[in-house]
């Protein structure tokens, strides 16, 4: 980051393609579907584009995108007026299935595949019924490896909150995958 | 999950490390603490149950993959971000004189000023000052009142008084004695709280004549530059770009002056003139490049001159930059510790004050002055924003002054050691402008073909380059 402030565009590049994923999951799983992610994760980069000279070396350059990503997320919220629903049908990722699988079919699939999206298709109904203050702190510990004071900064909130609403969220989680423990 | 409330027996204090049992999970905890808790959990089935189900659930939550992103965006994202980027640095703050570095930071006058200004503050210092006040004069009056009592006589007092009276006519001729003794060191005292007054007064002056320097330096160099940019906004191409005479002009000179001045050369600045052939052997010796002809220019008079001149009113107003520009390797040596206080206000000679002064001596055309200030910021200067500056303001005046060799050579030595630097098409361009008038067209033309990656200097650079090719 420090390369890119100082003019390199190549420094730029390797940021982008370390953090374009993680941003875009961040999006898709806590905000919205795949075409407002897309847009989301573009705005973001943008962003850190024109606000590079803003970055201080304070903290880590995660924590200062993803508080970028989450403040993105959170207008982009505000402006459409709505809260996230997940629909059936709706595939959360490209490498899942629509929920609505989950309850057209009871019998499990002799696929192991099938199993998996399954189970991937569990985990995401499960993260998308958590309360969004545990959905975000859930995913940005576990899928984006910020550590707990990270996350603390990101979301503004003391490190003991944050833990909490983790705890929380692992809870939830837990109740809803049961049938996947055995 | 094992939670609070659940059947598992949990004790209190198990209850407290919950948060270290996820910060165990997540691998947080420290080695030591973490070796702790493990043989807790051995031993306690609560705890130990809790972190299972905590490891559990990770486990299955690792089974959903990261979100791919794909690569069709990437053309955009990374296009817009280089445009951006490239935007970012030509308009970047320049490297400024010190006049900007000290008009842009609030002294401490305008601070407290400000702090005053708040109606909270405002009022608090005013209530502190009221009862500093208040008890000032309460104190005061106690005194008043305890003096009055000590001196009005009493009755009951008055054989006291008169005893004392009669020892203090005692003790009078032995403190007569020793008046003329008291006298010397009282005149003593009085004569080293003078001498003292007169250092403190001449400190303060020092102190304000430094101020009154910095003020002037400030004023006279934004005065300058104000004025460089009027002249330009007036005149024609050369004045700016390379048309001044080389002998300094005062500066409060006319604009009739100016032009009297400028009105000597003999060659042709037109557009024909400038790009498509030198100027006369005899013009270059006389260092003198011409008059700009109106709006004819191969710079386009008014934009150029305005851009020009735009860039240098920014410059002189934004704060410093530093370490905007990338040295390039085998840059000057390390720059030399800073010379001590000699003269130039108690700093002493500092690349910021050459910087100034550099500018001081380009915008009243004192090229001579000028190059020697920017040299001595070129190979002295920490900052590698200021020593681009410094040696493109070397070329400029090289420039100003016909002499288009070393002008050239400072021009290319700019942009071999300085790639970042923000001002890189204008040193381009002025790099070109040099090579024709040496007659290196090829390399002129080569230049400009450079300059078409920079969006805004596009069509200036194709316009000449079709120029050349007639």
């Amino acid at each position: 980051m420090r390369r890119f402030q100082e003019g390199d565009k190549d420094a730029f590049e390797t940021l982008y393609r370390r953090y374009k994923n993680p941003i875009f999951s961040f999006f898709l799983r806590q905000y919205t579907g795949k075409d407002k992610a897309l847009e989301l994760t573009q705005e973001v980069f943008l962003k850190v584009v024109r606000n590079a000279q803003s970055f201080r070396h304070g903290s880590k350059f995660a924590t200062w995108i993803f508080a970028v990503a989450r403040n993105q997320g959170i207008d982009a919220l505000r402006r459409a007026g709505h809260r996230k629903t997940t629909s059936l049908d709706q595939a959360a990722s490209e490498n899942t299935s629509p929920l609505g699988e989950k309850i057209a079919g009871d019998s499990p699939s002799p696929e192991r595949s099938s199993a998996r999206s399954r189970l991937q298709g569990d985990i995401l109904g499960a993260i998308s019924s958590l309360p969004p203050d545990q959905r975000e702190v859930f995913l940005l510990r576990e899928y984006h490896g910020l550590a707990f004071k990270d996350i603390a900064e990101v979301v503004d909130a003391k490190e003991g909150t944050v833990k909490s609403r983790m705890r929380y969220a692992l809870e939830a989680l837990r109740a809803e995958l049961e049938g996947w423990s055995d | 999950m094992v939670g609070l409330g659940e059947d598992v027996v949990m004790s209190d204090k198990c209850k407290q490390v919950q948060d270290s049992l996820l910060e165990l999970a997540y691998g947080e905890l420290p080695d030591e603490e973490a070796d702790n808790l493990r043989m807790h959990a051995a031993k306690c089935d609560g705890c130990r149950e809790a972190l299972e189900d905590l490891l559990l659930t990770r486990k299955l939550a690792a089974q959903l993959p990261m979100a791919c992103f794909g690569d069709d965006l990437d053309a955009t994202i990374l296009g817009a971000a280089a445009e951006a980027t490239e935007q970012r640095l030509e308009t970047a703050e320049r490297p400024s004189p010190r006049v900007a570095e000290i008009d842009s930071k609030p002294g401490f006058f305008e601070g407290l000023r400000a702090l005053l200004l708040r109606p909270a503050f405002a009022t608090a210092t005013l209530a502190i000052l009221v009862c500093l006040l208040g008890f000032y004069v309460v104190k005061n009056s106690a005194k008043d009142e305890q003096i009055k009592k000590e001196l009005l006589p009493s009755q009951t007092a008055e054989p006291v008084l008169m005893e004392a009276e009669e020892e203090k006519a005692k003790a009078a001729p032995a403190r007569d004695e020793a008046a003329p003794e008291l006298a010397a060191v009282d005149s003593n005292r009085e004569d080293r709280l003078a001498g003292l007054g007169d250092l403190e007064r001449a400190e303060s002056a020092g102190g304000e004549r430094l101020q009154d320097d910095r003020k002037s330096d400030s004023t006279l160099a934004s005065r300058t530059v104000g004025k460089e940019r009027r002249r330009a906004a007036g005149r024609g191409v050369a004045d700016i770009l390379g048309g001044a005479s080389s002998a300094p002009r005062p500066v409060a000179a006319s604009k009739k002056a100016e032009t009297a001045n400028t009105s000597t050369p003999t060659v042709d600045d037109s557009i024909d003139g400038v790009f498509a052939s030198p100027p006369p052997a005899s013009d270059l010796a006389a260092g003198v490049t011409g008059t700009g002809a109106g709006g004819g220019g191969a710079f386009p008079a008014g934009a150029a001159t305005e851009v020009m001149a735009d860039q240098e009113m920014a410059e002189s107003e934004e704060p410093a930059m530093a370490e905007e520009t990338m040295a390039s390797p085998g840059d000057f040596a390390d720059p030399p510790a800073q010379p001590a206080a000699s003269g130039y206000g108690a700093a002493g000679p500092t690349s910021s004050n050459e910087l100034a002064r550099g500018i001081d001596a380009f915008a009243r055309g004192d090229c001579v002055s000028a190059i020697a200030h920017f040299k001595q910021v070129a190979e002295s200067s920490a900052s590698p924003a200021d020593r681009a500056f410094a040696l493109h303001h070397v070329a400029r005046c090289e420039k100003r002054r016909g002499r288009f060799a070393p002008a050239a050579s400072w021009y290319e030595k700019l942009l071999a050691r300085y790639p970042s630097y923000v001002r890189r098409p204008d040193a381009m361009f002025e790099s070109a402008n040099c090579l024709v008038r040496l007659g290196q067209i090829d390399k002129a033309r080569a230049r400009l073909e450079e300059l078409l990656a920079y969006p805004a200097w596009r069509d200036r650079a194709r316009k000449e380059l079709d120029r050349l090719q007639e």
